[in-house]
Order: C-alpha cells, then structure tokens, then sequence
C-alpha cells in the first residue's frame, strides 16, 4: 500500500467511523426521507429549565416531504387593460405574481390548453407581488402594476421590460393599494388603498417616496375597503367601488399624518402602527357602493351621488370601467358571476342598465373589466376561470364572448388562493378552511 | 388583493383543485387581511375577525356561500381596534380571546353585540408588541401570545397591566426575529406589509405540544422559478414545523430560551408559509402561505 493509499484509507475510516457514532447518538435523530412508521421519536425534555439551552441537542430533528400540496400552477386574472394602440391585452396575474401581455385578438381555441403570453414580467426583481390594479400609459405603452398586500409598491413599465427586470419606477404606496386611473389631462394618477380607506392622487410621473398631492380620505366620503376606481374627466368626476367594511381615523388619523408640511418625500405608517389611528369600536360594515366625486376632492368630501341598495345587486364589486363617450360603468361583480352596467348618472337604488350573466358567457368570479371604447369591445378578467374573455360592448344578458384568452386548460380548477393567512381544521366534515 | 372567501378543501385535497365550499359575499361580512380562524369542534362552530369592520364574527360549522355569521361581537364598547391576528376559544370557562396588535380582549364566547370585555390585557409590561398567533389551555390554565417580543406566557386569567410570568425567545428556541430573507421582504418588512414577528401562528397539539414554523418561508418567486434574491435561508435556519412542549414552558418562570422537542423540515428548506393547522385524527399538520399549501404527516407531536 502507497503513502497516498494508507492516508486515503486512514481518512476514509475516520469518515466512516465518525458518522457511526452520530447516528448511533440518542440525542441526533435526522430521520431523511423516513416514514413515520420508521421512526423512532424520543419523549420530549421532560426538565427543560429557564434558561436551559442545554437541551438543544433533544430537539429530534425530521426531514420530510410533504404528503400532499394544493396551488394553482396555473396564472389567474385580477385585472385587465386594453392598449388600442399597441393591439394589446394586459393581465395581472395575481396567482403567480407576474403581468401578461397578450395580442389583443389573440382567441385560444377551443382544444388549445392556453395561449402563450407575447410578453412576461415576473420574478424576485420585478417586486410584483399580489398584484391586483393596472393601467396603460396610451402615449407610451407604460404598464402600471399596483401590489395588493404584501409589498406597498406600485410598479411602472416601459414596454422594452421583460422576464425578472428591476421596474422603471416604483412608487411607495400605502399599504393596501388596490386600484390606478390616470388623468392624462392633469397629469395626475389616481390611487386607490383599500383600508383604511382612501384614494391618493400623485402627479402622474411619480417616482419612489414622493409626497402626493392630496388625499381623499374620512367617514364623510362613505369609502369603505375600497376596490375599484374609474375617472370622468369629461365631466370632472371619479368612481369608486366600496365592499362595505370599514372603520374611523382619529381625529389626527388617516394617511395624512404622515405627510410632514414641507417635506418633498413620506414614509408611509406601516401596518404594525396604523391601528393606533383608528377608533376603537367604530367598525361598521356598508352597503357595497359606487361614490361619486369632484375628480379634485380630497380630504373628508361627501360624495355627491352613491349608487347603492338591493335592486344595484352589488356583491363584492371589485374593478370598474368607464366608457366616457356613452356615459356608462362597467362593474365586475365578483361574487355572482356578472357584469353590471350603470349608466354614469346613476343614483340612489338604482337597477343595473344591463347585466351581462349567464352559463354563456364564462363569467367566473370576475375581478377586472376594461372598456376599448377604440374597438368597441368589452374585456373581462375572470379570477375564477383563468381566462379574459372579450364581448361587444352593449353586450346584454347571457352574451357568448366574442373571444377569449385562457392561461390554463378549460375547466382546470381555480383555489383562487390569496395570501393564506391562516387556516382551520374542520374535524366534523374532514375539512381544511382557508380564507385568504 | 383579490378574493377574501373562506374556502373549504377536502382534507385529501392534492394538486390543483377547487373548494368544496366557498363562504363569500356581502352577506358573510367577511373581509381582507384575517389572520387568525379558529374550528369549534365543541359547538360545531367557526370563529373569526373582520379586522376592517372591527368584529369578531362566528359562523355555524357547515356555512356555505352567503351564509351570515349567527353570532358578531361589534361596537364602541368592543374597544376592537385591529383584530387580525390571534383568535383563542376556551370551551371550559365559556371565553372568548382576541388578540388587537398590543392587547387582549376577553368576551364571554357566546357574547353578541357592543358587549365590553370581561378583562383587557394591555400595558408596558404586558410586552405585547405585534402581537400576532395565539393559544389558550385552560388544563394549565396558561395564555400564550406569540409576539415581536417572543413567545409570551400568560396566566389564563390574566388582567390589566399584567407582566407575562414567562418569554421564551432566543437561538436555542428557534423564536428570533426574521431576518428578511431577500430585498423584496426587507422592503416589504420595512413598510409593514409583511414583515416577520418573532413567532406568528401557533397551535396546541393533543399530545401537548405547541406548534409553531419557523424559518424562510416560500416566496413567490420560488414558485415562479426565479431564484431569491440572496438564495439563502433565513438565519441559515431551514423553514421547519416546530413544537415545543407545553409542560417544559409551564415550568419556566422569567425568560427562557427552550429548545424545541421536534423540529419537521422540508428536504427543501422551505415551506409553504406560516399558517398551521392540526389534525388530530389523522396527525397532519397543513401549512398555509401565499398562494399554496402543504401537508405533513407529523404523528410524533399528536
């Protein structure tokens, strides 16, 4: 045997004899891979003491996979632009975090498992998460991307991004934006943020921690978890969509706090002191809505019309759109299946114009809708379904669509998980309950 | 944000698959950002918080589509500021337990309406910082709250100012504070939106253990196929499925730093998220995070 031989051989046996005794240890149980049935689980330290970190080497460690997992694989839809310039469909895709740019007659056929995406941006750098509101600079083709939870960011894009880029610009948002409409006149961008309630409105070209220009916000507005907003800038309104749940700001509550007289930047209170602001017992839960405001309001401003009440059939609204020339509003009603058209006059307890329904139209849990008042066409984002399908825009009543993009096979299941952020065991019907 | 339904999977649920039931509408008055839910296989019964309209809302067992909660616990007397994390059923005494971001709410579990709690635990030395997952044992007569400030035990019947009687925190524990685990969660973190507590949801298992995850969690972008930023784990600690047991913390008085008597990972490091559930009968513990879900067999801790 070389010298080379014996010390290979000397180590070799060290190795092996070394691990032996690991395994052997009582105290070291890494079970990789092992059943339950094969394992041999330790009573747990029957005398742990105050500060004893002496029983470290007790924890029984155990590698193992999951039995079983549920996610979608598949993108689904939260919201929906059309560039008419450009001939193309934008989605958010909230299930897997990424925008898709589809070709605006792109038609999956009927055998066809999905249509490609033309353009994809997504992944760790982009930072879109959850995101759930959209809107298309019609100049340049810019995308803005709104999170909806986890990260407090709005992303812009230019058209030349694609896969996992850094966005062109990204705005601190407060936490729980939901919805973007730009005044391309005034040059300003609307925000809508969820809870506490408000819409934020920054000069168009916002960029990072900037401070906006106003702020719509207080129980005299009647916002409430606000979803959706869409802008009349012929008659110098906005929408906006309220699910109902909400509580009050302190009398030196609301995101205007944060905003210090002078400073050009703001950091946004975040989540873990926001609450500190709010009055305590003064929750209350709203008829869902539509309110109606000067495009300029801010502050605590009443709105000058509501369209609310049984015969609406709102039931979690969520995004709403406008076709300014015919003067009517397009809502996705989330929880029934439709669409609601409301003429942009609308009042009080009002019956939709028309209402877009039915096994025909393969409307599911719809999130976004988008107006192409260019093409004459209606755009649906269904959350339920992974697919935009895209009617005529007096569409009425159980309506085929005249097109529609799927990301996933027809008829693949939908979870439609959000951010799970608990769960429950359900001993008597054998039952895990999710919400998100 | 897009669907805040409560939805109900089959327990052999697997792959890509539908609910079974989907609690959802204006009807159910249930809202966003619930963080904590909890099944009452006593009453048949599910608890939870409508953080936005301040209520604690009960549903019955077998609700459906537009069902309405049978039980909401809502009003100025409430003093429910922000209750979307930490929910505590105590079918002995009859009380119900809400944990609101820095104190405690105790209502009698039946309470309906702007009913005042029976007792509020709140104050600087109660400690409670983000408070987020909560348990209740009313055999050891024990409140625990996991927190920013680590595991804190409570007497049950704990009231006012009270200072917790036991914190368990530090390495040997597992119960540290996250540190982000890319650019994306330490932005995110700084803004509030996801920030890590030391301990978020936890659960008591039959057996007596308490249930916890610790460690980086999935993200979406490992689902996404693109790589972390960083493409470590957090605190160089594997996401794992810890349990610690309650009778070693019911011994511990002042502060402590208790190592875990089991500690389940993934071959992968990483796990679905922080949100947990058992179930006893078949000894499973399923695991919730964005936009996934996983389920362990772990009979060892039941």
């Amino acid at each position: 045997m070389s010298k080379t031989e014996l010390r290979f051989t000397i180590i070799f046996a060290s190795v092996m004899l070394a691990l032996l005794v690991l395994l052997a240890s009582p105290n070291f149980a890494l079970l990789r891979g092992a059943t339950p049935q094969q394992q041999q689980p330790t009573a747990p330290a029957a005398s742990a003491k105050a500060t004893d970190n002496g029983g470290a080497n007790k924890t029984i460690r155990i590698v193992r996979s999951p039995l079983r997992t549920v996610q979608d694989p598949n993108p689904s839809f939260s919201s929906v632009a059309v560039d008419p310039t450009r001939d193309e469909i934008v989605v958010e895709d909230e299930n897997r975090d990424q925008i898709l740019v589809y070709g605006r007659l792109d038609n999956t056929p009927a055998q066809a498992a999905l249509t490609e995406p033309k353009r994809v941006i997504g992944g760790s750098r982009t930072r879109v998460s959850e995101n759930c509101g959209l809107y298309i600079d019609p100049f340049s083709g810019d995308i803005y991307s709104v999170n909806g939870d986890q990260a407090n960011y709005m992303t812009v894009w230019s058209r030349e991004k694609k896969g996992n880029a850094d966005p062109d610009r990204t705005v601190d948002t407060p936490h729980r934006g939901f919805a973007v409409a730009v005044d391309e006149g005034a040059k300003e961008l609307f925000l809508t943020i969820e809870h506490p309630p408000a819409v934020v409105v920054y000069p168009k070209e916002v960029d990072g921690n900037q401070v906006p220009l106003r702020i719509l916000e207080g129980d005299k507005t009647q916002l409430a978890e606000v979803h959706g907003l869409a802008l009349d800038t012929k008659n110098q309104v906005m929408f906006v969509v309220n699910q109902g749940p909400t509580s009050s700001n302190t009398p030196d509550g609301g995101w205007q706090r944060d905003i210090k007289p002078g400073s050009p930047t703001v950091e946004w209170t975040n989540d873990d002191q926001r609450w500190k602001y709010l009055v305590p017992g003064s929750g209350r839960t709203l008829p869902p809505s539509i309110t109606v405001y000067p495009l300029k309001a801010s502050g605590d401003t009443a709105p000058v019309r509501v369209i609310t009440g049984p015969l609406t059939q709102l039931d979690w609204p969520v995004h709403i759109s406008l076709d300014m020339d015919r003067q009517e509003l397009y809502v996705a009603n989330s929880v029934s299946d439709d669409i609601l058209v409301f003429r942009a006059t609308d009042n009080g307890n009002v019956t939709p114009l028309r209402v877009i329904k039915g096994p025909h139209t393969s409307i599911s849990k719809p999130h976004g809708v988008f107006a192409d008042t260019k093409n004459g066409e209606l755009v649906v984002a269904n959350f339920g379904n992974h697919s935009s399908t895209v009617y005529k825009l007096d569409a009425n009543g159980d309506a085929a669509p005249l097109r529609m993009i799927r990301s996933a096979p027809a008829n693949a299941p939908a979870p439609m998980f959000g951010n799970i952020g608990t769960l429950a065991f359900d001993t008597k019907r054998d039952q895990l309950l999710v919400p998100n | 944000m897009a669907y805040p339904q409560i939805a109900a999977f089959a327990r052999l649920a697997n792959g890509d698959v539908a609910p079974v039931r989907s609690i959802a509408g204006q009807s159910t008055m249930i809202s966003r950002a619930d963080h904590d839910l909890q099944y009452n296989s006593a009453t048949d019964e599910f608890v939870n918080a409508n953080p936005e309209a301040q209520a604690i809302m009960t549903f019955r067992g077998d609700s459906d589509g537009e069902a309405k909660p049978i039980r909401i616990i809502q009003g100025p007397h409430t003093q429910i500021s922000f209750p979307n994390h930490g929910i505590g059923l105590d079918n002995v005494h009859n009380e119900l337990f809400v944990v609101d971001k820095e104190f405690i709410l105790v209502f009698p579990r039946t309470a309906v309406g702007d009913v005042a709690p029976l007792r509020v635990i709140r104050g600087s030395d109660t400690m409670l910082a983000n408070a987020r997952g909560m348990l209740v044992d009313p055999v050891r007569n024990l409140l625990l709250v996991g927190t920013n400030n680590g595991l804190l035990v409570f007497d049950r019947t704990a009231n006012g100012n009270a200072a917790p009687r036991a914190i368990i925190y530090g390495p040997v524990s597992g119960i540290v504070k996250r540190k982000p685990a890319s650019q994306t969660e330490a932005l995110s973190e700084a803004r509030g939106g996801g920030g890590g507590p030391a301990i978020g949801s936890i659960r008591l298992s039959p057996k007596g253990y308490v249930v916890s995850v610790r460690g980086r969690v999935a993200e979406p972008q490992d689902r996404a196929g693109a790589p972390a930023a960083d493409g470590k784990t957090t605190n160089g600690l594997p996401a794992g499925i810890t349990a610690w047991s309650l009778d070693d913390i019911a011994k511990i008085h002042g502060r402590g730093d208790l190592a875990p008597a089991f500690v389940l990972s993934s071959p992968t490091g990483k796990m679905a998220g922080g949100s947990i559930a058992l179930n006893p009968n078949e000894k499973e513990v399923f695991l919730g995070g964005l936009h996934s879900m996983e389920v362990y067999s772990f009979p060892e801790i039941f």
